[in-house]
């Protein structure tokens, strides 16, 4: 599995991260693994859908996104959403 | 399609746009009273109001958005607005084929590809082309930015196929915006937004409009087959998200609005001239309770009319702002306010006609008269709450106020007091 971004010291999505978003991906079929560089919403993520994730994100990996990092562009890939959190989660 | 030559008179079409605008307003009024004397037969009919939309059609009212360069009044949302009432105080059926219809056009005014708006929209304007809205489908939920029916893709071109379970005006239609999934494998949110003219397509009637209100606007359940081109996709292909938030949503909200604020102006305007009335006020007596409901109703359809005129200047401003993709149409403020007027407005007009039925009694309220129709426009506005579900837009807005954290409120002059957070839109336009 690559990344598009910074794939040297981007630890692997875990499998927490993963089950939440699964929730919020009606087009993923069940048992196939996402692929990290695929967009959201080819699996189906509308806006809607993306706020009820950003929610459940924040609830089961209690954190919290700022303002500022609630973006298209956080929400486009897993990718871009996994280097997110992994960022906000290490910020001091 | 119209009978006699139908479009704007010329002298009209062809004059300064506060004259137009003076012009179609007058006219407004006119209809509005034609049509007020048509609706009881209508509503008990459940008949679509044909005579009424032959009148749209040949005094170029249909073409009111349409701009003068391709034969139309070139009015904006402003004056749409302000017809959309005039025209609900006289029939709700009539009124809201008309918002439908106006939607449309600005959907196509707006999105359409060049070579679709130079040939359709002098049809609309010239009164031979009523458009209708396919958005419902069933087992989707009432999701309006997805589609279960796809497009298809063969030697011939595209082929569309598909239920519509609830198509205002849908038999007597010239043309459809149908949204469909833009392929077989893709996924339900990635949904294209189809013209659909009636002489291409086969139509088949499958289910009747026996309602509680809104008996008029025929909005039947039926299947439509297609043969269409890549030109026909509003948006292009995969567009209609965009499309949707920039324009359809707004604009539909807007109209909607429009429509049952007229209709409950129009109620109230019976009952206060019942109640100036001398021989009913020496029958009632003096009441401060009677002042009180009163008050109240003026209250409620003020305040609902001054939230239709703020988002309206939000709009325009965002418009202003960007003329192209969704842009701002997307941030959570403009979301929060625009989903928020059509569920204040459909349940204010709704409460209000209901508490002019009180104020009015068994007599004069509760029964069908001619005389203060309020009967009539209390179970029209019943389906202002169910129309594109206020459930599913209060939902919406739940979460997205918990995006706004800086809260910021409509203001007067249209502008809300906090950041412009998208809507998680993504580059690419889809929200």
């Amino acid at each position: 599995m690559t990344h598009t971004t910074d794939s040297a010291t981007q630890p692997e999505p875990t499998q927490e991260f993963l089950g939440v978003l699964r929730e919020f991906l009606p087009a993923l079929p069940a048992g196939e693994e996402p692929a990290p560089e695929a967009t959201l919403a080819s699996y189906g993520l509308d806006s809607l859908g993306s706020i009820s994730l950003m929610l459940a994100l924040e609830e089961t990996l209690d954190m919290t996104f700022p303002e500022e990092r609630l973006s298209a562009e956080t929400f486009r890939t897993i990718g871009s959403l996994w280097q997110t959190v992994t960022e906000i989660r290490q910020a001091p | 399609m119209s009978t006699t030559p139908g479009g704007a008179d010329e002298r009209v079409r062809d004059a300064d746009e506060n004259v137009r605008r003076e012009a179609v307003l007058a006219l407004a009024r006119r209809l509005s009273d034609e049509f007020a004397r048509g609706a009881a037969k209508t509503d008990e009919a459940a008949a679509f109001p044909a005579a009424h939309v032959q009148r749209l059609r040949e005094t170029g009212l249909l073409g009111l958005l349409v701009p003068t360069a391709h034969g139309g009044l070139g009015l904006g949302l402003h004056d749409m607005t302000r017809v959309g009432r005039i025209l609900g105080a006289g029939c709700a059926s009539t009124a809201m084929i008309w918002a439908m219809h106006c939607q449309q056009v600005a959907t196509l005014v707006r999105h359409g590809g060049e070579e679709l708006r130079s040939r359709v929209l002098p049809r609309i304007a010239a009164g031979d082309c009523l458009l209708a809205s396919i958005t419902t489908e069933a087992g989707k939920g009432g999701h309006l930015l997805s589609a279960l029916a796809a497009l298809d893709t063969d030697e011939n071109g595209l082929l569309l196929e598909r239920d519509a379970p609830v198509v205002t005006a849908g038999l007597e239609a010239d043309a459809y915006l149908v949204t469909m999934r833009t392929g077989p494998d893709s996924p339900a949110n990635d949904v294209s937004l189809a013209f659909v003219p009636r002489e291409d397509a086969e139509v088949a009637f499958r289910s009747g409009w026996e309602t509680l209100g809104m008996r008029g606007t025929a909005s039947v359940g039926l299947t439509l087959r297609a043969r269409l081109t890549e030109e026909h996709l509003v948006g292009g292909p995969a567009g209609f998200p965009a499309v949707a938030v920039r324009t359809l949503i707004p604009v539909g909200h807007l109209a909607w609005c429009a429509v049952w604020l007229g209709v409950a102006q129009g109620a109230l305007r019976h009952v206060v001239g019942l109640l100036r009335d001398p021989k009913v006020r020496r029958e009632r007596g003096r009441s401060d309770l009677a002042s009180h409901q009163l008050a109240r109703v003026r209250l409620r359809l003020d305040a609902a009319g001054a939230f239709l005129g703020a988002c309206l200047t939000e709009y325009e401003e965002l418009d202003a702002l960007d003329s192209a993709g969704p842009g701002r149409h997307s941030d959570v403020a403009f979301q929060l306010h625009i989903n928020g007027l059509k569920v204040e407005v459909s349940e204010a007009a709704f409460g209000a006609v209901d508490d002019l039925v009180q104020i009015a009694g068994l007599r004069y309220g509760y029964t069908r008269s001619p005389g203060t129709p309020l009967e009539r426009a209390f179970r029209d506005l019943r389906a202002a709450r169910l129309m594109y579900s206020n459930d599913r837009l209060l939902v919406a807005n739940g979460q997205l106020a918990l995006l706004d954290r800086e809260v910021g409120l409509l203001s007067v002059d249209g502008t809300s007091g906090s950041g412009h957070a998208a809507l998680f839109s993504t580059a690419d336009g889809k929200a």
